[in-house]
Formats: structure tokens, C-alpha cells, sequence
């Protein structure tokens, strides 16, 4: 029961900000003696900062998780013999610097796949990949 | 996805959102809610320049947004939390109380009680008694009348603004302002709530 009680109250501190209404936040730091403009100059700088980084972190992350998507997909085409993505690795394998390094595609490791592809638009391979295994 | 037998947000849905409500001024609102947070459940005079024992706002917002998008890292509950903000809030309300605990070596309950919540009813004689202990608090902060009368359909009931202005024969303009002076003693009647020893 006291906890269904802090729960509306948080619920209703909350939607406030939701609704992009700090005046409460505003009213509460300025009775504590804090300088309002100060605080959102500083978060501003912060902010920029941060967003810049934050854009950064996430493309990586993202093309981590491609990365790892599309090379299980095409060690799951080679498992299956699908014509499309197989022919598609070997032409990779055949135009550039892993001819001599990686002869029989059943041998290749996700490890080795992720290698061969890397530079690849992997967002467009991706979806090619996903039309190719349906 | 579904974890738990709930439905999680993927990776991309995150990204999309985050692009969405990432904003300065939601930056600034979670600096100020980390303020306020600290004085009201932890008693600290926060300060930006100097931090709290090498414990600083803008590191506890940072690691909580970018926990979203690590591997392995926090979940988006869309059902529980159709806003993103709202996710992002209570995490960050979690990983302000797991820093401060650890730091302070002191227990208490966050607004993470909303994402664990298990839905809970009203008992007369247990809502009567929490409804009368908050009057109590916002009458010794100074509450209007009309402040105290607006706590219970408002602030527990959730009913919506135009209709307290139609119940209560005051203009919309003016309920307004009450609601805001009651809102700004919200924090402190929660903190006074989860101190009392009332386990009901």
C-alpha cells in the first residue's frame, strides 16, 4: 500500500518532465539555493559533448551487431549450400587479399567470415542475406 | 524480442528512440531530477563544479544512456514504459541509489518500484491511514486547502485536469498553479513516505 502510494506520486513527478514541465524541479533547486541558469548552461555542455560521443558509441555498437548478424547468416548459407550468399563470399574471397588464405568456405570460422566481410556495407548485405534465406 | 516474458526493445528501436527524445533540454531535466534526487532521498547539497566524493551527475546520466546500447547492457520495457524517458529515468533513478549505496552504505528504495511493481489494491483502513499521513506532511509544509484537496484525486487517482477544474469549480488557469505548488512537495512527502515505518 505505501509503495502504490510513492508509486503515483513518483508517477506524477515524472510526467511532468514527460510533458517537458521542469518548473517543479526549478522551484525545488532555486528554495535550495541553486543557481537554475548555471545548472542548465552546465548540462547544455555536457550534452553536446555527450550527444557527440553517444553518436559515436552507438554507429559502432551497430555495426557490431551487423557484423555479427550477417556473418551468422552466411555461415548458416554455407551449412546449407545456399547459392546466392556462398557465391557472394567467394567472390569476396577471390577479389581480394584472402584468395590464398581461405580455400574451402566450409572451414571458415564466424571469426573469419566477420574478417572477410568487415568492409562491406553490411546494412545492405544484411537485408540481401535475410531475402536470400527465406 | 521477449525476455522474461516480456517484450523488449531491440537494438534499432532504442536507436530510433534515443534520436527522438535525446534532446538539451531532456539532458538538463535529468541533471535537475539527479539534484534533486540527492537532496531529497540522500540529504547531499550537490555541487556541479566539484561533484560528491568524486561522484559527478554528468558521468551517472552518460553511463546510464549508454548502458542501453552495450551488449548484454540495459533493457527498454515499451509496455511498461511507452515513453523512452521514462525507461531512461527510472535507470537512471536506479543507478544514482546504486552509486549513493554503495558510496553511503545506505538503503533505499528507488523509482525503479514502477518497473518492478507488482500491481497492488487499495485496502480502506492501510489508504485512509497513508491518505492522512500525507495531508499531515503538506498541512506542516504549508499546503493550501486547496493543495490538500487536490493530493487525493490528483495525485493518487490520476484524474485528469479538467475534470478536478470542473469537480472542484476552479478555473483551469488556477488549478494550474496549486498543482504546481503542490507538485514542488511531492519529493518530499515521497522521501517522508518511505522512511515511515509502515509496512502495509
Amino acid at each position: 500500500m505505501k509503495n502504490n502510494f510513492i508509486k503515483k506520486i513518483d508517477e506524477a513527478i515524472i510526467s511532468q518532465i514527460i510533458e517537458g514541465d521542469s518548473s517543479t524541479y526549478d522551484e525545488i533547486l532555486k528554495e535550495e539555493g541553486f543557481d537554475i541558469n548555471e545548472i542548465e548552461t552546465y548540462a547544455l555542455k555536457n550534452f553536446r559533448k555527450h550527444s557527440f560521443l553517444l553518436k559515436g558509441y552507438i554507429n559502432k555498437q551497430r555495426d557490431t551487431d551487423l557484423l555479427e548478424k550477417a556473418s551468422a547468416l552466411l555461415q548458416n548459407a554455407i551449412t546449407k549450400n545456399i547459392d546466392k550468399p556462398v557465391s557472394y563470399l567467394k567472390s569476396l574471397i577471390a577479389n581480394n587479399q584472402f584468395q590464398v588464405q581461405y580455400r574451402n568456405l566450409d572451414s571458415l570460422g564466424i571469426d573469419e567470415i566477420k574478417e572477410i566481410i568487415k568492409d562491406q556495407n553490411l546494412l545492405e548485405l544484411l537485408e540481401q542475406l535475410e531475402n536470400d534465406q527465406k | 524480442m521477449k525476455s522474461d516474458n516480456r517484450i523488449v526493445a531491440s537494438f534499432d528501436e532504442k536507436r530510433k528512440a534515443i534520436q527522438e527524445v535525446y534532446t538539451p533540454e531532456f539532458y538538463a531535466d535529468l541533471f535537475k531530477h539527479a539534484i534533486v534526487r540527492l537532496k531529497t532521498v540522500f540529504g547531499i547539497k550537490y555541487n556541479h563544479d566539484k561533484g560528491f566524493r568524486g561522484i559527478m551527475v554528468e558521468d551517472m546520466i552518460n553511463d546510464t544512456i549508454e548502458a542501453f546500447f552495450k551488449d548484454g547492457g540495459r533493457n527498454w520495457y515499451p509496455e511498461k514504459f511507452p515513453d523512452f524517458r521514462m525507461q531512461i529515468i527510472s535507470a537512471l533513478d536506479s543507478v544514482i541509489s546504486n552509486t549513493l549505496n554503495g558510496e553511503l552504505d545506505k538503503a533505499n528504495e528507488t523509482f525503479e518500484i514502477l518497473e518492478n511493481d507488482i500491481e497492488m489494491s487499495f485496502d480502506d483502513s492501510d489508504y485512509q491511514s497513508l491518505l492522512s499521513i500525507c495531508h499531515d506532511e503538506l498541512t506542516a509544509m504549508g499546503a493550501t486547502d486547496y493543495e490538500l484537496l487536490l493530493f487525493e484525486p490528483y495525485i493518487i487517482n490520476g484524474m485528469k485536469r479538467n475534470d478536478l477544474s470542473e469537480l472542484l469549480g476552479i478555473s483551469n488557469e488556477e488549478l494550474t498553479n496549486i498543482k504546481k505548488r503542490l507538485d514542488r512537495k511531492l519529493p518530499y512527502i515521497k522521501e517522508k513516505l518511505k522512511v515511515l515505518n509502515y509496512e502495509k
